[in-house]
């Protein structure tokens, strides 16, 4: 599990999509260039589609976690 | 010992990649066509089990011309649909447990579920209007070379934009939960191990479960077990994978994600070169009326799948990971399914029936059909590839996404 402290963590359990790649995104636009963004969901097709379409706009997807029931994503806004 | 552990997240917990995986579907599909003489599809199943019901009720549905077209004779355990379902539950239930992937997960708010339902109903009467879902109308229809499966999908695309617009209207939009600190969620790592092994076991039970059935089966009729055996497969690889046909057809509209929709297509590709060979050799294709009872199906499908966040096989693997939402899903999709089924005197009268069943392979000849079948395909992939560059953003392109780490 990745130790790096997030600027902001967004708690998307029990949406499904296309809610949290979206909501994924909207909290992104908010944020500084450098500032890191921890997202926690519980529907396992946020594993390709969040990945993907972060990367997609530019951000950086440092890592994708599985925590049983639970995922985990660090994304970075580039500086 | 590590070496079994290593081989569990690499291939049991980290999920595959959906492209491959939706090659190895369509190869399966098209084999599973070739021995039981039917298309992978699941619909037409669930609109009989909504016939069993009306039954119950009194009512003799049998008689209806709906029921006497897909037929309603015997339960599920005597259909090859029926079994391959069965199978395809159990191998997703199978496939999420080996991952420690099941728990029960509530939808946000009732509204949601409310979403899930009329969302259900709209995809499961569209798919039947249309005599297919994401699969015989579709991933399987096109395969069938029946023109028919051509309208729906492009429909069906049509109908995801509308269903985008429904789902991004202000009031189903949940307020976001966003905090300042990293989530305390994940502290405890010895639990998490402790669980993935109880779901572990429950998994093998449930895979000799399947096993014992496919036996079962393949003691009636070897197509029958046969169809077990498919709807293993399927139900694994569709878990195992993620496989989401309304991500790629939403998603075009979305946020432009290209993967879910290359496979597909590429899926369908390499099941066209099997079911060409399969009906080469004496197996008759299944085609269907190329009447607007495919084009308004497959809007109200592509509205139904979006509004509820998955289609007929999508539900299926999320209810097995325990989504409650899917619950309500599937039950929204048997009801439709049966609606269509309850009106289809006016319905089929109207917009299917009169209409010609053009199959694409006898309009054209055979080699014709198929390079036309092949360039609709490398024509439907460059206009996804066109579309993904609407929504590639200004800023510099990124670099790769981090490597995936497994620690359940």
């Amino acid at each position: 599990m990745s130790q790096a402290k997030p600027n902001l963590s967004l708690d998307l359990r029990g949406e499904h999509c296309p809610y949290n790649a979206i909501a994924t995104l909207e909290t992104l636009e908010t944020m500084q260039p450098g500032q890191l963004l921890e997202v926690v969901t519980d529907c396992s097709q946020s594993v390709h589609g969040i990945p993907e379409d972060a990367k997609a706009k530019g951000y950086n997807c440092l890592a994708v976690e599985q925590h049983g029931p639970l995922f985990r994503f660090l994304i970075e806004v580039p500086r | 010992m590590s070496v079994l552990s290593d081989f569990r997240k690499r291939y049991l917990v980290r999920f595959w990649s959906p492209l491959p995986a939706l090659v190895a579907l369509g190869v399966a599909s098209a084999y599973y066509f070739a021995i039981t003489g039917t298309f992978w599809a699941v619909t037409g199943e669930f609109t009989r089990w909504g016939g069993h019901i009306i039954s119950w009720f009194g009512y003799a549905p049998q008689e209806w011309s709906y029921f006497k077209l897909i037929g309603l004779s015997g339960t599920p355990l005597d259909r090859v649909d029926g079994v391959m379902i069965i199978g395809m539950l159990l191998g997703a239930l199978c496939a999420a447990l080996w991952a420690n992937n099941v728990s029960l997960r509530w939808p946000t708010s009732k509204r949601r579920l409310l979403q899930g339902l009329i969302g259900g109903v709209v995809a499961g009467f569209g798919a039947r209007l249309a005599m297919g879902c994401n699969l015989a109308a579709f991933f399987t229809g096109i395969p069938m070379f029946s023109l028919h499966a051509w309208a729906f999908m492009l429909a069906t695309v049509g109908g995801a934009w509308i269903g985008v617009k429904i789902c991004l209207l202000p009031w189903l939009r949940t307020p976001l939960k966003v905090g300042s600190q990293a989530s305390t969620l994940f502290g405890d790592a010895e639990g998490t191990r402790r669980r993935a092994t109880v779901q572990a076991r429950i998994g093998t039970a449930v895979a000799v479960l399947a096993v014992a059935f496919a036996a079962w089966r393949f003691d009636a009729s070897l197509v029958l077990g046969m169809a077990v055996l498919f709807g293993l497969l399927f139900g694994g690889l569709i878990e195992r994978a993620q496989i989401c046909f309304t991500s790629a057809a939403r998603d075009l509209w979305t946020t432009g994600r290209t993967r879910a929709a290359y496979g597909i297509l590429l899926g369908m590709a390499v099941a066209c070169v099997g079911t060409f060979g399969a009906i080469a050799l004496g197996a008759s294709p299944k085609i269907f009326w190329m009447g607007p009872n495919a084009i308004i199906g497959g809007v109200l499908f592509g509205i139904g799948i979006v509004v509820a966040g998955g289609c007929e096989t999508g539900w299926m693997y999320r209810a097995m990971e325990g989504q409650v939402h899917f619950w309500v899903v599937g039950v929204g999709n048997v009801i439709g399914g049966t609606l269509v089924a309850v009106y289809w005197d006016e319905l089929g009268t109207s917009l299917a029936l009169p209409y010609p069943k053009i199959n694409l392979l006898e309009s054209f000849g055979p080699a014709s059909g198929l390079l036309l079948t092949f360039a609709g395909l490398a024509v439907a992939m460059l206009l996804v590839h066109l579309n993904a560059r609407r929504f590639q953003s200004k800023r510099s392109p990124a670099r790769e996404p981090g490597q995936t780490e497994s620690l359940a």
